[in-house]
């Protein structure tokens, strides 16, 4: 749709163009990444602090660094740095794991008969202010282990080695976030867009947080208050 | 005529599509034919393009094509309080709505730490098995439609009208309630309501789960279309991240209800239906066996039905931090929601983690070989919503 | 008046009360098959147009499909797609040539070779459904026409074999005979494999649920006649109930004594059995899910000829 000329203010009382998006910024703003791992409420850490001083070492040893999975990933992988460990508010133990290590990483996750997280439930995109992340959420038949697994990419190089071939329903899940986030999933059989139409211009990514919708705007003919 | 051959080649529908579709030449003068079934066709239940390669009508390759009914839930949710998003879940998959709103209640309640009223609990489970009832009617009279008996359909809606005025006198809506609060229920049920529900429940144990047997499940041409069709082998469920009855019907015994107990389900004694060859048949078999088990948990929790308050003391503004993945049992498989909380009224990432998205990627692996009758029936034994494939 | 002209006017006459008939009693089918699914699906089916039972509904389809926008696809094959329903239609109607509706009343009842008619009309219809598949240029048609043949051409034959056993019976191919014939006896007690496999065939060949493969709405969106609208749509719906009564009427006359029957006149006990057996086609319709291609053609050459011949078989030994 060409662009129209701007309407004279008389004419815009009878029809007044509804505008959907703001269109040159976004409304969203993204955040950095929480070094923590997980964003923790300011007021409970500072009270965390101050209480920890004491009992730092009982704290640390019923925290999350200390759950048995992450203790078994550390004694697998020494060289592998899966700071910062947190947990979900619901003590899902969190790790990250760099880009690079990430696929050997999650064959030992899923193979060792200590973790058999046979189970991807999940797997989706988080756009922060300056990485990527992508969030796996393992989880295993018949076991009650739980997991989250981060891995950071940089938003010049966002790629991740895929998992199809460890967890084959990550399949859907990867061009989804190819789809809404960009991040090429390196090695993946068919990484096309799945959601939106194959039309969509190649750097739209409508869930990051900088995303603006560019279409030509609607115009809809609403009747002046 | 333009049915003359194509040359074998890369060949692509429609640009704008992007499909990638092969003509292969089989060999005697013989090509294959691409198919596209969909979006408007009658059985792909909703909006659903799959564009199939045929050899005659053997299915060659079948690729789902999804979107048409992408709204991008997950970026709403990004503008929207916790408190707005819970009507907009509702959308996602709308023959289930109380446990879309049940995922997303309940990861709310966890990132801020609500603990709920023990009335609204039980009255949460027997909302979500109700709703499992009436996704499963659903999904029998649409599966019936799929193989061509169009009267089972209209027998199960006869069953599911019933059960929707419950939900209508409940909650005030008949499809999407905006029923589950932060915090608990908005309101509490109506007088009545308990025995009209269990007076429900004897209808359907006694009247209309036997009829739809007889009618369907137990005929002899039901269950030679749906015997050995669409086999989906235990290893490839779990890999695939299959869950609920397509899970179930490849016979891993595995439900969120009992691996999460995200309600308390532990104090209801129930069973998890499963089948053994993993086939169209089995999956049918075991929705067909989960609603007796739902009327059965809904008939126990009525009997623990204790007084008390349905709502919890819940702030005016919720400004939680943290994250949280948090899944429940819906009536088609494991929806999941994953929360990034920043402390802002609305979440920093919310994420919709769908059964049926997972479960429509397994269609290639199970048409391939099978009768274009048969695709049609696989996909009406995955039991797709199209709303929440494409959120 | 000169005798040719009287008979020729007698046959005109004839021919214009069959084709009325077959016009009425096309509504009125439509009408009885959505009142009938209605009851089967606890519902009331047409209500409102006309008291009682929403009659005058069968009106008000008729005067729907006759104004509905004709839509040609672009891409069809013009005079193959507008012929197919004519050739679809055409072949209905002649059926009722042989039709004995009473004793000597009919439009040609005493025809010697009413049953071989039968069969050769009657696979007239594949031509036509065929060039519907084809001309209407869409896979699904194409598809539904190709199934449409091979269920055709399975059933066919079995249908002969099953008549076969009661012309043995009858000693003539003409309905009228073999309607005569049952005075004393219906040819279903005799003759029951064969009317097992008539039953079966006869379904088949109508096209009709569990055997409703070539417009299998779930599979193929209407199979053949998808890109069909308005009156040509009427015309293959025309046809196809059409051929259910007259399909209906053979069954009767072959296997149920035709118009033999006490106390009532004849063309009352004809009706009868008639509808009898549209009704049994339709509550087979409205229950049954529908078979696959390859179950189809296994049931048909694999079981119905086989029985079909057997059935034969046994008839020739008790006839020497």
């Amino acid at each position: 749709m060409p662009e129209k000329p701007e309407a004279a203010p008389q004419q815009a009382k009878e029809d007044r163009p509804l505008q959907i998006h703001q269109d040159d910024k976004p409304l969203l703003e993204a955040l950095p990444l929480p070094p923590e791992g997980t964003f923790v409420d300011p007021k409970a850490k500072k009270k965390a602090a101050a209480a920890g001083d004491e009992a730092a070492g009982g704290d640390a040893a019923a925290g999350p660094a200390a759950h048995p999975v992450v203790a078994r990933l550390r004694q697998q992988f020494p060289d592998v740095s899966l700071e910062p460990v947190a947990q979900t508010v619901d003590g899902e133990p969190i790790v990250t794991v760099p880009a690079e290590r990430w696929l050997e990483v999650a064959r030992f996750l899923r193979d060792d008969p200590e973790l058999a997280f046979d189970y991807l439930s999940d797997l989706c995109g988080v756009d922060y202010k300056d990485a990527l992340q992508v969030v796996y959420h393992l989880r295993g038949l018949g076991h009650d282990r739980r997991l989250t697994v981060k891995v950071n990419v940089s938003k010049d190089r966002p790629e991740v080695p895929s998992v199809v071939e460890i967890w084959p329903g990550a399949g859907w899940h990867e061009r989804e976030a190819f789809d809404m986030f960009g991040i090429r999933f390196l090695g993946h059989p068919d990484l096309r867009r799945i959601l939106m139409p194959p039309w969509t211009p190649e750097d739209v990514f409508p869930l990051r947080k900088d995303f603006v919708d560019r279409r030509p705007k609607r115009e809809r003919k609403v009747r002046p208050r | 005529m333009s049915l003359t051959r194509e040359p074998a080649q890369e060949l692509q529908l429609d640009p704008r599509l992007g499909d990638r579709v092969r003509v292969e030449d089989l060999g005697g003068g013989r090509q294959t034919m691409v198919m596209s079934m969909g979006p408007q066709h009658p059985s792909t239940h909703g909006v659903l393009r799959v564009v199939l390669t045929l050899d005659g009508e053997t299915v060659v390759d079948a690729q789902p094509d999804i979107g048409y009914l992408h709204r991008n839930w997950e970026k709403i949710a990004e503008y929207m309080t916790y408190a707005m998003t819970v009507p907009f879940a509702d959308r996602n998959d709308y023959l289930a709505a109380i446990t879309n709103e049940l995922v997303l209640v309940q990861a709310v309640e966890k990132l801020t730490g609500i603990e709920v009223p023990e009335r609204a609990q039980i009255l949460r489970i027997i909302f979500s098995e109700l709703q499992r009832i009436t996704s499963h009617l659903l999904w029998f009279g649409t599966f019936g439609l799929d193989l061509g008996a169009v009267t089972p359909f209209l027998h199960a809606f006869t069953a599911r009208e019933y059960c929707y005025r419950l939900f209508e006198r409940a909650t005030g809506a008949r499809f999407l309630y905006g029923y589950l609060r932060i915090g608990g229920l908005r309101n509490d049920v109506p007088d009545g309501w308990i025995d009209d529900l269990l007076a429900f429940l004897d209808q359907l144990e006694r009247e209309y789960w036997p009829g739809f047997m007889k009618l369907l499940v137990e005929n002899e041409i039901f269950v030679r279309r749906t015997k050995g069709i669409g086999v989906l082998s235990r290893e490839d469920a779990i890999a695939y991240a299959a869950s609920g009855p397509v899970l179930r019907g490849s016979g891993v015994r595995y439900d969120v209800r009992k691996a999460d107990n995200y309600l308390p389900y532990d104090r209801f004694e129930w069973d998890v239906p499963v089948g053994e060859n993993g086939d169209v048949y089995d999956r049918a078999i075991v929705r067909m066996y989960e609603m007796l088990e739902s009327a059965r948990i809904i008939r126990q929790a009525v009997k623990e039905l204790p007084d008390g308050p349905v709502m919890a003391k819940v702030p005016r503004a919720i400004r939680p931090y943290g994250e949280v993945y948090h899944r429940v049992e819906g009536p088609r498989g494991e929806v999941g929601v994953y929360l990034v909380a920043a402390g802002d009224t609305n979440a920093y990432r919310a994420r919709w983690r769908s059964p049926c998205f997972v479960h429509l990627q397994l269609l290639p692996l199970l048409a391939r070989g099978h009768l274009v009758a048969d695709l049609v029936a696989i996909i009406g034994s995955i039991d797709i919503v199209l709303g929440e494939v494409d959120r | 008046m000169p005798e040719w002209l009287v008979a020729a006017l007698w046959a005109v006459l004839k021919a214009s009360i069959a084709l009325a008939f077959i016009g009425l009693n096309f509504i009125f089918l439509v009408w009885l098959e959505r009142k009938v699914s209605a009851r089967i699906q606890y519902r009331v089916g047409p209500w409102r147009v006309g008291k009682p039972h929403g009659w005058l509904q069968l009106f008000a389809d008729a005067i729907k499909m006759f104004s509905k926008e004709d839509v040609m696809p672009a891409a069809a094959d013009r005079w193959v797609w507008a012929a197919a329903p004519v050739v679809v239609f055409t072949p209905a109607v002649l059926l009722f040539v042989i039709l004995p509706v009473g004793p000597n009343f009919g439009v040609q009842p005493d025809f010697n070779l009413g049953l071989l008619f039968l069969s050769a009309v009657s696979s007239f219809t594949l031509f036509g459904i065929f060039m519907a598949g084809w001309g209407s240029n869409n896979k699904y048609s194409l598809i539904g026409a190709m199934r449409a043949v091979a269920q055709l051409m399975a059933y066919e034959i079995p249908l002969v074999l099953a008549v076969l056993g009661v012309v043995m019976m009858a000693g003539s191919l003409s309905l009228q005979r073999i309607v005569e014939a049952q005075k004393d006896y219906w040819f279903v007690f005799p003759q029951f494999l064969g009317f097992i496999v008539f039953l079966i065939a006869a379904i088949a060949e109508l096209n009709r649920t569990p055997f409703d493969l070539a417009e299998g709405e779930s599979e193929l969106v209407a199979g053949y006649f998808t890109e069909y609208s308005g009156i040509r749509w009427g015309m293959f719906m025309f046809a196809e109930y059409t051929n259910l009564f007259t399909m209906s009427a053979i069954a009767a006359s072959l296997f149920f004594g035709g118009w033999n029957g006490p106390i009532l006149p004849p063309v009352a006990w004809f009706l009868i059995k008639t509808y009898a057996f549209v009704l049994l086609a339709m509550w087979i319709r409205w229950t049954l899910p529908r078979i696959r291609i390859d179950q189809l053609l296994d049931l048909g050459w694999k079981f119905l000829v086989p029985v079909g011949l057997l059935n034969i078989l046994i008839t020739g030994l008790f006839l020497v």
